[in-house]
């Protein structure tokens, strides 16, 4: 008996989130309305600019960045794949999951999409509101069509990153306050409170090459006109280069994390 | 009084225990501080380019955001270990033990624990204020006592708003609306003008986030006066008032789950 192909056990295990996820859906559609950081920001960048654009950013250009910012935020999990994982070896289930014919990181990325697949409408319906009360200004429709391969990249890249971070949990103990500092950083340098390119120089240039901004900040700079499509193809040859880099090191990283988990209770 | 002896016994034997681990203490200090930062940075940055911003300075927002952050050591330091814990002890009947035991239950359950890990995040929050009023906020003696009252206000409120956001996981299995309590907090990030006036009108008068940190903060350099306190006060009363009546509901509702 051959072991199943990916494809097939993707489909199996989000049919089997969906349903899951399903039970919860209303506390899971209801609990976008708590996720208002992106709302704050645009408040606060939409008063600094009231005077005028802002190094050439104007005030409806920050509405649709910070709306699409709603969206890119709600469509990343590695949040969900950092803090999925790490109970799973201090709580010793992984266990369970080592011994299934398909990676354990595979579940929990399931689960991630049958909880945006939830989620996601309602974000997209927040998004076009905004930007459509507010007068947020967009960008051409090659921006758009380049925005869509730059954001798949950024996920797998993002997926990456809360996967490594997740890994911690396999060594340390305590692997949460670690886990959170890279939340953080994954905010600043990704473009959540600010578009990067009005960060300090050095700040920005960091932040302008690393993949925790291909997910949620360049997306939504793409869209709102902010960076042109030109900008677009260097992200996703930067992306393509980083994706390669960071399978290399979790593939690494994996099999000498597996070797430290030891099972937990009984 | 006897429940705040035992809450005070309580919170000593927590940090007894916490004493045992000294790095959990470090490591929650740099967490604290990395946190803050990530916090104050968007002010920050919106100031590297402007020197106003809708009619606030940076030392202004500044002490919004200690108000705020001061908040958050609430939540993480107070209520996410006791309301975290809720929905597992309706769900094991662990309850029962508190609705049993003398004094205000209330209190026992939301307030019993405490994470002292992040009671940097209060000391934090204490030299940000010290700071932007060191940096250019002009205070008088009087606005910082009116202004402390309005921040023991705040606690009252923030207290209020993530018990009520808990509380519905007591008739309702694996239902909790901690989203209502994050957006509530996270609102009180940055003055509530900077909403527009109409949204600003709804989180003062309706959903009254400005008590969270703003008028606190415009308290304390008097852009606010002794109405504002006063309006502090009462909304302070008035969420304990309600936060108790939901409370009696939804225990006299509660079956128990180890009858």
């Amino acid at each position: 008996m051959t072991a199943p192909s990916l494809p097939r056990i993707y489909g199996a295990l989000v049919r089997g989130e969906l349903i899951a996820t399903s039970g919860y859906r209303a506390n899971l559609i209801v609990s976008i309305v708590g996720w208002v950081i992106p709302f704050v920001m645009l408040a606060l960048w939409r008063g600094a600019a009231e005077d005028g654009a802002i190094e050439g950013v104007t005030a409806g250009q920050f509405t649709s960045y910070f709306a699409l910012i709603l969206l890119t935020t709600t469509l990343s999990f590695s949040a969900h794949l950092i803090y999925g994982f790490t109970p799973l070896v201090h709580e010793g289930r992984l266990a369970d999951y080592l011994v299934r014919p398909y990676h354990p990181f595979h579940n929990l990325i399931a689960g991630g999409a049958a909880r945006v697949a939830f989620r996601a409408p309602v974000a997209a319906v927040f998004c076009i509101g905004v930007i459509t009360i507010l007068g947020g200004a967009l960008g051409g429709w090659r921006n758009a069509v380049i925005a869509i391969p730059v954001w798949i990249i950024g996920a797998l890249t993002s997926g990456y990153l809360g996967a490594l971070a997740g890994s911690l949990a396999l060594w340390v103990t305590k692997a949460y306050a670690v886990q959170s500092l890279v939340i953080g950083t994954e905010g600043l340098l990704g473009g959540l409170y600010a578009p990067i390119a009005l960060l300090p120089g050095w700040l920005e240039v960091v932040a302008r090459h690393t993949p925790f901004w291909f997910q949620i900040g360049a997306p939504a700079e793409l869209m709102a006109g902010m960076i042109g499509p030109g900008d677009g193809l260097q992200v996703i040859a930067e992306g393509v280069v980083w994706l390669v880099v960071l399978h290399v090191v979790f593939r690494t990283v994996w099999r000498r994390g597996v070797t430290q988990y030891e099972l937990v209770g009984g | 009084m006897l429940t705040l002896r035992a809450l005070l016994a309580g919170w000593r034997a927590e940090l007894a225990a916490a004493a045992e681990y000294r790095g959990d203490l470090v490591v929650g200090t740099l967490v604290s501080a990395v946190w803050l930062a990530l916090a104050v940075i968007p002010a920050v940055i919106v100031f590297t380019h402007v020197n106003i911003a809708s009619g606030w300075t940076l030392e202004r927002l500044l002490l919004v955001q200690a108000v705020w952050y001061l908040m958050d050591g609430v939540l993480w330091i107070v209520m996410q270990p006791n309301l975290w814990a809720l929905g597992e002890q309706v769900r094991s009947g662990d309850l029962d033990f508190y609705l049993l035991q003398p004094g205000s239950a209330l209190a026992r359950t939301t307030l019993t624990r405490i994470r002292p890990g992040d009671l940097p995040k209060a000391a934090f929050a204490v030299a940000l204020a010290v700071f932007a009023i060191v940096r250019g906020v002009d205070v008088d003696a009087a606005g910082i006592a009116f202004g402390l009252v309005a921040v023991g206000c705040a606690v009252v409120l923030m207290w209020a708003i993530a018990v009520l956001s808990h509380l519905p996981a007591i008739t309702a299995v694996q239902f909790e609306a901690s989203f209502a309590m994050h957006a509530a907090h996270n609102l009180a990030r940055i003055p509530v003008s900077f909403y527009g006036r109409l949204v600003s009108t709804i989180l003062t008068f309706v959903v009254p986030v400005a008590f969270l940190s703003t008028i606190p903060a415009e308290i304390f350099f008097g852009a606010s006066g002794v109405r504002e306190l006063a309006g502090a006060v009462g909304v302070a009363a008035g969420a304990i008032a309600v936060t108790a009546a939901v409370w009696k509901r939804q225990v006299s509702r509660y079956t128990g789950a180890t009858a």
